[in-house]
Protein backbone atom coordinates (compact mmCIF):
# COMPACT_ATOMS: atom_id res chain seq x y z
CA UNK A 1 0.00 0.00 0.00
CA UNK A 2 1.28 3.44 -0.86
CA UNK A 3 -0.08 6.94 -0.32
CA UNK A 4 1.07 9.95 -2.32
CA UNK A 5 -0.20 13.36 -1.21
CA UNK A 6 -0.35 16.49 -3.37
CA UNK A 7 -0.39 14.17 -6.34
CA UNK A 8 -1.52 16.55 -9.10
CA UNK A 9 -0.44 20.09 -9.83
CA UNK A 10 -2.96 22.89 -9.28
CA UNK A 11 -3.56 23.17 -13.02
CA UNK A 12 -4.18 19.46 -13.31
CA UNK A 13 -6.58 19.55 -10.35
CA UNK A 14 -8.45 22.49 -11.86
CA UNK A 15 -8.72 20.68 -15.16
CA UNK A 16 -10.04 17.57 -13.42
CA UNK A 17 -12.53 19.59 -11.40
CA UNK A 18 -13.90 21.43 -14.40
CA UNK A 19 -14.08 18.38 -16.62
CA UNK A 20 -17.33 17.81 -18.51
CA UNK A 21 -17.73 14.07 -18.69
CA UNK A 22 -20.12 11.19 -18.07
CA UNK A 23 -19.72 10.83 -14.33
CA UNK A 24 -22.20 7.99 -13.95
CA UNK A 25 -20.28 5.69 -16.28
CA UNK A 26 -17.07 3.74 -16.39
CA UNK A 27 -14.23 5.05 -18.53
CA UNK A 28 -12.01 2.60 -20.36
CA UNK A 29 -8.57 4.06 -20.93
CA UNK A 30 -6.36 1.84 -23.06
CA UNK A 31 -2.72 1.67 -21.99
CA UNK A 32 -1.67 3.10 -25.36
CA UNK A 33 -4.56 5.55 -25.78
CA UNK A 34 -3.93 9.27 -25.87
CA UNK A 35 -3.26 10.55 -22.32
CA UNK A 36 -4.14 14.06 -23.41
CA UNK A 37 -7.76 13.19 -24.24
CA UNK A 38 -8.93 14.84 -21.04
CA UNK A 39 -7.87 15.45 -17.43
CA UNK A 40 -9.17 12.05 -16.33
CA UNK A 41 -7.22 10.13 -18.96
CA UNK A 42 -4.14 12.12 -17.99
CA UNK A 43 -4.59 11.17 -14.33
CA UNK A 44 -5.17 7.53 -15.17
CA UNK A 45 -2.15 7.33 -17.48
CA UNK A 46 0.00 8.91 -14.77
CA UNK A 47 -0.64 5.92 -12.49
CA UNK A 48 0.68 3.48 -15.07
CA UNK A 49 4.22 4.04 -13.86
CA UNK A 50 3.37 2.30 -10.58
CA UNK A 51 2.67 -0.99 -12.35
CA UNK A 52 5.24 -3.77 -12.38
CA UNK A 53 3.90 -5.46 -15.49
CA UNK A 54 2.27 -4.07 -18.65
CA UNK A 55 -1.50 -3.66 -18.76
CA UNK A 56 -4.10 -3.61 -21.53
CA UNK A 57 -5.97 -0.67 -20.12
CA UNK A 58 -7.68 0.77 -17.09
CA UNK A 59 -11.21 1.26 -15.93
CA UNK A 60 -11.79 4.50 -14.07
CA UNK A 61 -14.96 5.45 -12.27
CA UNK A 62 -16.19 8.15 -9.95
CA UNK A 63 -17.38 7.33 -6.46
CA UNK A 64 -19.66 10.29 -5.83
CA UNK A 65 -21.08 10.19 -2.30
CA UNK A 66 -21.14 6.39 -2.10
CA UNK A 67 -24.40 5.63 -0.28
CA UNK A 68 -24.08 1.92 0.43
CA UNK A 69 -20.50 1.28 1.44
CA UNK A 70 -20.22 -2.50 1.62
CA UNK A 71 -17.19 -4.78 1.68
CA UNK A 72 -16.02 -5.40 -1.85
CA UNK A 73 -12.98 -5.71 -4.01
CA UNK A 74 -12.81 -4.11 -7.40
CA UNK A 75 -11.84 -7.24 -9.30
CA UNK A 76 -15.15 -8.90 -8.46
CA UNK A 77 -17.03 -5.69 -9.17
CA UNK A 78 -16.02 -6.14 -12.80
CA UNK A 79 -15.77 -9.92 -13.08
CA UNK A 80 -17.86 -12.94 -12.17
CA UNK A 81 -14.68 -14.79 -11.25
CA UNK A 82 -11.09 -13.87 -10.53
CA UNK A 83 -9.08 -13.74 -13.77
CA UNK A 84 -6.48 -16.14 -12.38
CA UNK A 85 -2.96 -15.52 -13.77
CA UNK A 86 -4.21 -12.18 -15.13
CA UNK A 87 -5.01 -10.46 -11.85
CA UNK A 88 -4.67 -6.68 -11.83
CA UNK A 89 -1.99 -5.49 -9.48
CA UNK A 90 -3.57 -2.58 -7.67
CA UNK A 91 -6.64 -0.54 -7.01
CA UNK A 92 -5.81 3.16 -7.25
CA UNK A 93 -7.92 5.76 -5.48
CA UNK A 94 -7.61 9.45 -6.17
CA UNK A 95 -9.49 11.70 -3.75
CA UNK A 96 -11.21 14.80 -5.11
CA UNK A 97 -13.51 15.81 -2.24
CA UNK A 98 -13.25 15.06 1.46
CA UNK A 99 -16.39 14.61 3.54
CA UNK A 100 -17.02 16.75 6.61
CA UNK A 101 -16.21 13.78 8.81
CA UNK A 102 -15.50 10.04 8.51
CA UNK A 103 -15.31 8.33 5.13
CA UNK A 104 -11.98 6.59 5.73
CA UNK A 105 -11.25 3.61 3.55
CA UNK A 106 -10.88 0.48 5.66
CA UNK A 107 -9.71 -3.00 4.78
CA UNK A 108 -11.17 -6.25 6.05
CA UNK A 109 -14.21 -8.37 5.36
CA UNK A 110 -17.18 -10.27 6.67
CA UNK A 111 -16.52 -12.49 9.68
CA UNK A 112 -18.55 -15.26 11.32
CA UNK A 113 -19.51 -13.23 14.36
CA UNK A 114 -18.29 -9.80 13.42
CA UNK A 115 -16.43 -8.21 10.54
CA UNK A 116 -12.66 -8.39 10.67
CA UNK A 117 -10.59 -5.35 9.85
CA UNK A 118 -6.97 -4.57 9.25
CA UNK A 119 -5.29 -2.02 11.46
CA UNK A 120 -4.90 0.47 8.66
CA UNK A 121 -7.20 3.03 7.03
CA UNK A 122 -6.83 5.69 4.37
CA UNK A 123 -8.10 9.16 5.10
CA UNK A 124 -9.87 10.81 2.16
CA UNK A 125 -7.78 13.92 1.59
CA UNK A 126 -8.22 15.88 -1.65
CA UNK A 127 -5.39 15.42 -4.15
CA UNK A 128 -4.25 12.21 -2.46
CA UNK A 129 -3.48 9.14 -4.53
CA UNK A 130 -3.48 5.80 -2.75
CA UNK A 131 -3.00 2.35 -4.14
CA UNK A 132 -3.16 -1.12 -2.69
CA UNK A 133 -3.41 -4.76 -3.72
CA UNK A 134 -6.48 -5.09 -5.93
CA UNK A 135 -7.55 -8.34 -4.24
CA UNK A 136 -7.95 -6.74 -0.82
CA UNK A 137 -11.54 -6.29 0.32
CA UNK A 138 -12.33 -2.77 1.43
CA UNK A 139 -15.18 -0.41 2.20
CA UNK A 140 -15.85 3.22 3.04
CA UNK A 141 -16.59 4.00 6.68
CA UNK A 142 -19.71 6.07 7.45
CA UNK A 143 -19.27 9.77 6.81
CA UNK A 144 -21.05 13.11 6.59
CA UNK A 145 -20.78 15.52 3.69
CA UNK A 146 -19.58 15.12 0.14
CA UNK A 147 -17.02 12.47 -0.61
CA UNK A 148 -15.76 12.08 -4.17
CA UNK A 149 -13.03 9.78 -5.33
CA UNK A 150 -11.90 8.22 -8.59
CA UNK A 151 -11.22 4.50 -8.63
CA UNK A 152 -8.74 3.14 -11.15
CA UNK A 153 -7.82 -0.45 -11.95
CA UNK A 154 -5.33 -1.43 -14.65
CA UNK A 155 -6.36 -4.70 -16.30
CA UNK A 156 -4.23 -7.23 -18.14
CA UNK A 157 -7.30 -8.50 -19.96
CA UNK A 158 -10.73 -6.95 -20.45
CA UNK A 159 -12.96 -7.54 -17.41
CA UNK A 160 -15.60 -10.25 -17.93
CA UNK A 161 -18.57 -7.99 -18.05
CA UNK A 162 -17.42 -5.91 -20.98
CA UNK A 163 -16.87 -6.62 -24.61
CA UNK A 164 -13.22 -6.83 -25.63
CA UNK A 165 -11.56 -3.44 -25.10
CA UNK A 166 -8.54 -2.28 -27.06
CA UNK A 167 -5.17 -1.02 -25.85
CA UNK A 168 -5.33 2.18 -27.90
CA UNK A 169 -8.92 3.22 -27.26
CA UNK A 170 -10.80 5.41 -24.84
CA UNK A 171 -14.39 4.27 -24.34
CA UNK A 172 -17.25 5.17 -22.05
CA UNK A 173 -18.91 2.02 -20.71
CA UNK A 174 -21.93 1.17 -18.62
CA UNK A 175 -21.39 0.78 -14.90
CA UNK A 176 -21.76 -2.91 -14.18
CA UNK A 177 -22.30 -2.68 -10.45
CA UNK A 178 -24.35 -0.45 -8.16
CA UNK B 1 -36.80 -32.92 -36.38
CA UNK B 2 -36.01 -29.32 -37.28
CA UNK B 3 -33.27 -28.89 -39.90
CA UNK B 4 -31.52 -25.72 -38.74
CA UNK B 5 -29.46 -25.58 -41.95
CA UNK B 6 -32.62 -24.76 -43.89
CA UNK B 7 -33.04 -21.46 -42.01
CA UNK B 8 -32.13 -18.23 -43.78
CA UNK B 9 -29.81 -17.12 -41.00
CA UNK B 10 -28.23 -14.20 -42.92
CA UNK B 11 -31.68 -12.65 -43.25
CA UNK B 12 -32.70 -13.37 -39.64
CA UNK B 13 -29.50 -11.94 -38.18
CA UNK B 14 -29.79 -9.01 -40.61
CA UNK B 15 -33.25 -8.21 -39.23
CA UNK B 16 -31.86 -8.48 -35.71
CA UNK B 17 -29.29 -5.81 -36.52
CA UNK B 18 -31.73 -3.62 -38.41
CA UNK B 19 -33.96 -3.37 -35.33
CA UNK B 20 -31.13 -3.10 -32.80
CA UNK B 21 -31.89 0.57 -32.15
CA UNK B 22 -35.36 -0.38 -30.92
CA UNK B 23 -33.92 -2.46 -28.10
CA UNK B 24 -32.56 0.77 -26.61
CA UNK B 25 -36.09 2.14 -26.26
CA UNK B 26 -37.74 0.40 -23.28
CA UNK B 27 -41.26 0.58 -24.71
CA UNK B 28 -40.07 -0.97 -27.99
CA UNK B 29 -38.22 -3.98 -26.61
CA UNK B 30 -41.21 -6.31 -26.86
CA UNK B 31 -41.84 -5.09 -30.38
CA UNK B 32 -38.25 -5.72 -31.45
CA UNK B 33 -38.44 -9.23 -29.95
CA UNK B 34 -41.67 -9.79 -31.86
CA UNK B 35 -40.09 -8.67 -35.14
CA UNK B 36 -37.14 -11.02 -34.67
CA UNK B 37 -39.47 -13.90 -33.84
CA UNK B 38 -41.65 -13.23 -36.90
CA UNK B 39 -38.52 -13.08 -39.04
CA UNK B 40 -37.26 -16.35 -37.56
CA UNK B 41 -40.55 -18.11 -38.32
CA UNK B 42 -40.76 -16.73 -41.85
CA UNK B 43 -37.15 -17.65 -42.61
CA UNK B 44 -37.46 -21.16 -41.19
CA UNK B 45 -38.40 -22.75 -44.51
CA UNK B 46 -41.81 -23.53 -43.06
CA UNK B 47 -40.45 -25.34 -40.00
CA UNK B 48 -41.50 -22.89 -37.26
CA UNK B 49 -44.84 -21.22 -36.71
CA UNK B 50 -44.94 -18.05 -34.63
CA UNK B 51 -47.35 -18.49 -31.70
CA UNK B 52 -46.04 -15.78 -29.35
CA UNK B 53 -49.25 -13.82 -29.87
CA UNK B 54 -51.39 -16.59 -28.36
CA UNK B 55 -49.10 -18.67 -26.14
CA UNK B 56 -47.36 -17.67 -22.92
CA UNK B 57 -43.70 -18.55 -22.49
CA UNK B 58 -43.40 -20.06 -25.96
CA UNK B 59 -42.74 -18.25 -29.23
CA UNK B 60 -42.88 -21.02 -31.83
CA UNK B 61 -44.37 -24.41 -32.53
CA UNK B 62 -42.03 -26.51 -34.63
CA UNK B 63 -42.99 -28.89 -37.40
CA UNK B 64 -41.69 -31.55 -34.97
CA UNK B 65 -44.49 -30.61 -32.56
CA UNK B 66 -42.08 -29.18 -29.99
CA UNK B 67 -42.29 -25.74 -28.39
CA UNK B 68 -39.50 -23.20 -28.89
CA UNK B 69 -38.73 -20.00 -27.00
CA UNK B 70 -36.57 -17.23 -28.47
CA UNK B 71 -34.17 -15.00 -26.53
CA UNK B 72 -31.67 -12.52 -27.87
CA UNK B 73 -29.04 -10.36 -26.26
CA UNK B 74 -25.76 -8.63 -26.98
CA UNK B 75 -22.68 -10.46 -25.76
CA UNK B 76 -24.65 -13.58 -24.81
CA UNK B 77 -21.63 -15.85 -25.16
CA UNK B 78 -18.93 -14.54 -22.86
CA UNK B 79 -15.33 -14.27 -23.95
CA UNK B 80 -14.21 -16.41 -21.07
CA UNK B 81 -15.86 -19.10 -19.04
CA UNK B 82 -18.22 -21.82 -20.15
CA UNK B 83 -21.49 -20.05 -19.39
CA UNK B 84 -23.56 -17.43 -21.17
CA UNK B 85 -24.70 -14.15 -19.73
CA UNK B 86 -27.79 -14.47 -17.57
CA UNK B 87 -31.01 -15.01 -19.48
CA UNK B 88 -34.36 -14.24 -17.87
CA UNK B 89 -36.58 -17.29 -18.12
CA UNK B 90 -39.47 -15.78 -16.24
CA UNK B 91 -40.13 -12.33 -14.82
CA UNK B 92 -42.76 -12.51 -12.10
CA UNK B 93 -42.93 -8.71 -11.80
CA UNK B 94 -43.29 -9.11 -8.04
CA UNK B 95 -42.43 -11.91 -5.68
CA UNK B 96 -40.35 -14.52 -7.42
CA UNK B 97 -42.21 -17.81 -7.29
CA UNK B 98 -39.12 -19.86 -8.09
CA UNK B 99 -38.75 -22.43 -10.83
CA UNK B 100 -41.36 -21.71 -13.51
CA UNK B 101 -43.64 -24.29 -15.08
CA UNK B 102 -42.35 -25.72 -18.32
CA UNK B 103 -43.65 -23.67 -21.23
CA UNK B 104 -41.15 -24.65 -23.94
CA UNK B 105 -39.00 -27.60 -24.95
CA UNK B 106 -36.05 -25.70 -26.45
CA UNK B 107 -34.65 -22.21 -26.18
CA UNK B 108 -33.21 -20.55 -29.29
CA UNK B 109 -30.71 -17.99 -27.97
CA UNK B 110 -29.32 -15.29 -30.26
CA UNK B 111 -25.99 -13.59 -29.63
CA UNK B 112 -26.16 -10.33 -31.57
CA UNK B 113 -22.49 -9.61 -30.95
CA UNK B 114 -21.14 -12.88 -32.27
CA UNK B 115 -23.98 -13.34 -34.78
CA UNK B 116 -24.33 -16.83 -33.43
CA UNK B 117 -27.38 -18.82 -32.38
CA UNK B 118 -27.40 -21.64 -29.84
CA UNK B 119 -30.03 -24.14 -28.78
CA UNK B 120 -30.64 -25.39 -25.24
CA UNK B 121 -33.27 -27.78 -23.96
CA UNK B 122 -35.60 -27.02 -21.06
CA UNK B 123 -33.81 -29.28 -18.58
CA UNK B 124 -30.54 -27.50 -19.27
CA UNK B 125 -32.20 -24.11 -18.72
CA UNK B 126 -33.68 -25.22 -15.42
CA UNK B 127 -30.61 -27.06 -14.13
CA UNK B 128 -28.60 -23.86 -14.47
CA UNK B 129 -31.44 -21.61 -13.28
CA UNK B 130 -31.75 -19.53 -10.15
CA UNK B 131 -33.96 -16.86 -8.65
CA UNK B 132 -32.81 -13.26 -8.86
CA UNK B 133 -35.08 -10.63 -7.34
CA UNK B 134 -38.40 -10.96 -9.17
CA UNK B 135 -36.92 -13.06 -11.96
CA UNK B 136 -35.96 -16.64 -12.60
CA UNK B 137 -32.74 -16.56 -14.61
CA UNK B 138 -30.43 -19.08 -16.18
CA UNK B 139 -26.87 -19.23 -17.45
CA UNK B 140 -26.42 -21.76 -20.22
CA UNK B 141 -23.37 -23.97 -20.42
CA UNK B 142 -22.23 -23.18 -23.96
CA UNK B 143 -20.51 -26.55 -24.28
CA UNK B 144 -23.82 -28.29 -23.72
CA UNK B 145 -25.69 -26.17 -26.28
CA UNK B 146 -26.07 -27.01 -29.94
CA UNK B 147 -24.65 -24.23 -32.09
CA UNK B 148 -27.24 -23.91 -34.87
CA UNK B 149 -25.73 -20.86 -36.61
CA UNK B 150 -22.23 -19.50 -36.14
CA UNK B 151 -20.56 -16.22 -37.12
CA UNK B 152 -23.30 -15.51 -39.63
CA UNK B 153 -22.50 -13.07 -42.41
CA UNK B 154 -25.77 -11.26 -42.26
CA UNK B 155 -27.74 -9.28 -44.81
CA UNK B 156 -29.30 -6.17 -43.32
CA UNK B 157 -31.63 -3.77 -45.10
CA UNK B 158 -30.01 -0.89 -43.26
CA UNK B 159 -33.05 1.19 -42.34
CA UNK B 160 -33.49 3.38 -39.26
CA UNK B 161 -35.90 1.37 -37.13
CA UNK B 162 -36.12 4.07 -34.49
CA UNK B 163 -37.18 6.61 -37.13
CA UNK B 164 -39.71 4.15 -38.52
CA UNK B 165 -41.17 3.73 -35.05
CA UNK B 166 -41.34 7.49 -34.51
CA UNK B 167 -43.03 7.90 -37.91
CA UNK B 168 -45.48 5.16 -36.99
CA UNK B 169 -46.37 6.88 -33.70
CA UNK B 170 -46.82 10.20 -35.50
CA UNK B 171 -48.99 8.62 -38.18
CA UNK B 172 -51.24 7.08 -35.51
CA UNK B 173 -51.76 10.48 -33.90
CA UNK B 174 -52.15 12.42 -37.13
CA UNK B 175 -51.83 16.16 -37.48
CA UNK B 176 -52.64 18.26 -34.42
CA UNK B 177 -53.93 21.74 -35.11
CA UNK B 178 -52.04 24.39 -33.14
CA UNK B 179 -49.72 21.88 -31.52
CA UNK B 180 -47.41 23.66 -29.08
CA UNK B 181 -43.90 22.86 -27.95
CA UNK B 182 -43.54 21.96 -24.25
CA UNK B 183 -42.28 24.86 -22.17
CA UNK B 184 -41.43 24.52 -18.48
CA UNK B 185 -42.88 27.23 -16.23
CA UNK B 186 -40.42 29.75 -14.86
CA UNK B 187 -41.24 28.66 -11.35
CA UNK B 188 -42.16 24.98 -11.46
CA UNK B 189 -43.62 23.50 -8.30
CA UNK B 190 -41.41 20.44 -8.49
CA UNK B 191 -37.94 19.88 -9.81
CA UNK B 192 -37.46 16.66 -11.70
CA UNK B 193 -34.15 15.16 -10.73
CA UNK B 194 -32.35 13.68 -13.66
CA UNK B 195 -28.81 12.48 -13.82
CA UNK B 196 -27.38 14.18 -16.89
CA UNK B 197 -25.49 12.00 -19.29
CA UNK B 198 -22.70 14.46 -19.41
CA UNK B 199 -21.83 17.44 -17.26
CA UNK B 200 -19.45 18.80 -14.70
CA UNK B 201 -18.79 17.16 -11.37
CA UNK B 202 -20.68 19.91 -9.58
CA UNK B 203 -23.83 19.43 -11.67
CA UNK B 204 -23.53 15.68 -11.27
CA UNK B 205 -23.26 16.04 -7.50
CA UNK B 206 -26.39 18.18 -7.43
CA UNK B 207 -28.50 15.41 -8.91
CA UNK B 208 -26.69 12.20 -8.04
Amino acid sequence: MRIIDDYLSQDEMDALNSLTIEYAKVHWIGAESNPETNALTKLVHSTQKYLDTPALGATAWYNVRPIDPVWHNDILSYNDKYPINQLPESTFIYYMRAPDSGGYLEFGGLGTLEDWTMDVTIEPIPNRLAYFDATITHRVQPYKGNRVSIGIVWWKITPDRYEEQKIDEYNVLERVWK
Amino acid sequence: MIDWNRFNWPKIIGVMHDIESLTNIPQCRMMSAHILEEATARCSDGQLKYVGDTEIGCDFIGCDGLRYESKSTQGLIKKRGPTTKKITLKNYYGKCLGEPEQTFDYMIAFDSTKNTVILADWDHCIENGDTEDAKYVTELDVNRCEVIAKDVNYVAIGFDAQQKYNDFVSSCIGKIVDEKEFVMMDDPSAIIKRVPLEGTLETFMMVA
